[in-house]
């Protein structure tokens, strides 16, 4: 297309059809990131109408602070069972719903609504459910252990019900994908398994797997750069507490920005975001062009 | 063998009614909830069989701008869509048609943006609104959402431009028909249900989008739905926190998106599996 055009009109053209985009796009974050690592710098503060050069001071002071260690902790611990949690879990919901049954095709469409809903409204459901005196899950839990526990009130409970929120929230995405995947691999190969007297197991672990395996690290590496950054299910669940037991990185960003008005550290606390981001990106990036020339 | 089938098959059936009970269980709860009046709610145990009422919503009318909410959560998210499809389209139509050097390198640099974590950037986009009177507007909130739907939206129509034969475009072209004749008689409609998959998807996500609102508005002016449902949740009242209005709100936000995922459930999935697998 456009190839007997003049090289400039050829250029013009695309800038007419890329330009606007790229503009928005470059102006509302590539700046603000630069602009981010500017101001990591300063100690610059809302509040004391302060803006003064501090070079790595903001760095420095977030890694001696013990409760930051912690929320890095917790950011890693996070995401890395949630997400193992999700492929897992979401393989089995991909199995389940490849297999013929009768109402399938509403379940495959029941199995989008935890992800379509505001994560705000199902972090306050789940964390209505989980109330320490008056929660649905509280009462069941009661009902079959005798035992009257406060999820959201002790922290190793409460980190608890946020990754399985997380789980429940996200683990349809998943298992979309991974069934999409499914799909794709010819029927023909699991007939063939099948007169060789394969069983279930042995055909999931010899066929499925190895014909998902691309989907499930770039999957797995994408949902761990969307989960990271996100804090509407910190706000709705758990609000970091107890203390900052369920605090997150990015919700301490939130935190330092817009209610302390520590514009500073939050931003270089965001460049730490950036960095974690920008590694697991990479990985993310070359298993995805490595699978994409070998498949 | 037979009576091995008929386990399997039971074990399958089990399995499923599990994977529904866990989804559906929040959701139900959210609905009763809504329709469960004040006086029935804090009882233990809960009260699974409550008198179903509707004077929730017209408590929670009363007590909240609910309207104008509404209203401004409309706006900006069929602003952002409207923002964020027409400028991809035309992007992904650039990328995908012409050959240019470094055209691949921006395209990737473009899509890599979609990593960017929203939060790293909400200081400075603040001091941008800012400098450009538009803290507080709902045009403010929809650019900054429509930037962010941009990566997104180009990767999966850029493939989709791939699939239409560039053949009938060059013929037209070659007959006299300009650029914007192209796209609108000729690319537009053989692209219809990949765009209207992105347009769902895309008004999905801004409805749900709570971090914008909350840190760029600061009035009815400009306050979303999700931001309403923060607010009433920071309610004190001698009861505890108002969990029937909540719910009542979070009923009216999720309904919208019920009613799409059963209307629109191909195309959504069509969607999010275009870019992953392709």
């Amino acid at each position: 297309m456009f190839t007997n055009y003049s090289k400039l009109k050829k250029y013009l053209i695309f800038a007419i059809l890329v330009g606007p985009a790229v503009l928005l796009r470059f102006s509302t974050s590539l700046y603000p990131i630069f602009r981010t690592i500017y101001l990591s710098f300063f100690d610059h503060n809302l509040m004391e109408q302060v803006h003064r050069y501090i070079g790595l001071n903001n760095y420095t002071s977030l890694l001696n602070d013990q409760t930051i260690i912690d929320v890095i902790g917790f950011t890693l611990a996070f995401i890395t069972i949630s997400v193992i949690m999700q492929l897992v879990l979401g393989m089995v919901v991909a199995n389940l719903l490849n297999t013929k049954f009768i109402g399938r095709k509403i379940v495959r469409t029941l199995n989008l609504l935890p992800w379509v809903i505001p994560v705000i409204v199902s972090g306050y459901v789940f964390r209505w459910m989980l109330n320490a005196d008056y929660g649905l899950i509280t009462d069941w839990v009661f009902r079959l252990s005798g035992k009257e526990v406060q999820f959201l009130i002790d922290s190793f409970l409460a980190r608890g019900s946020l990754i399985l929120l997380n789980v429940w929230r996200n683990t349809p995405f998943m298992a979309i994908v991974l069934l999409a995947g499914l799909q794709s691999i010819p029927e023909e190969l699991y007939e063939a398994a099948k007169i060789d007297g394969a069983n279930w197991f042995q055909r999931f672990l010899n066929i499925t797997l190895p014909a998902s395996s691309s989907t499930i690290v770039t999957l797995g590496l994408f949902n761990i750069i969307w989960q990271i950054a996100n804090i509407d299910i910190i706000l709705g669940l758990t609000q970091g507490g107890p203390g900052s037991s369920t605090t997150v990185i990015a919700y301490r960003i939130y935190q330092l920005g817009m209610q302390w008005f520590n514009w500073g550290r939050a931003s270089a606390l965001s460049v730490y975001l950036l960095l974690i981001v920008a590694v697991i990106s990479s990985i993310a990036l070359y298993l995805y062009r490595k699978f994409e020339f070998t498949s | 063998m037979k009576s091995q089938k008929t386990r399997n098959k039971i074990l399958l059936y089990f399995g499923i009614s599990v994977f529904v009970f866990i989804i559906l269980v929040p959701i139900y709860w959210l609905f009763l909830t809504a329709l469960t009046p004040r006086t029935q709610l804090f009882s233990v145990p809960p009260n699974y069989f409550p008198d179903f009422t509707f004077d929730n919503f017209i408590n929670l009318a009363s007590q909240v701008p609910f309207l104008s909410y509404l209203t401004n959560s409309m706006i900006f998210s069929v602003g952002a869509v409207l923002v964020s499809v027409i400028l991809s389209f035309l992007a992904a139509y650039g990328f995908a048609r012409i050959e240019i050097p470094g055209s691949n390198i921006l395209l990737f640099a473009l899509v890599l943006t979609m990593a960017i974590p929203e939060i790293v950037t909400v200081v400075p986009l603040f001091q941008i609104l800012r400098n450009f009177n538009m803290i507080d507007t709902i045009r403010g909130l929809i650019l900054v959402m429509g930037s962010v739907l941009i990566p997104f939206s180009v990767w999966v129509l850029v493939t989709f431009v791939k699939r239409v034969p560039v053949e009938i475009e060059e013929a037209a072209i070659v007959d006299g028909a300009t650029l914007p004749q192209v796209l609108f008689y000729i690319v537009i409609p053989a692209m219809k249900p990949s765009l209207v998959t992105v347009t769902i998807i895309n008004f999905i996500n801004a409805w749900n989008n709570l971090l914008y609102p909350l840190v760029f508005s600061s009035s009815i002016k400009a306050k979303t739905l999700t931001v309403s449902i923060t607010e009433i949740f920071q309610a004190r009242t001698p009861y505890g926190r108002p969990w029937e209005l909540i719910s009542t709100l979070g009923v009216t936000m999720v309904l919208p998106m019920i009613i799409l995922v059963f209307v629109a459930q191909k195309g959504i999935v069509s969607g999010l599996t275009s870019g992953s697998l392709d």
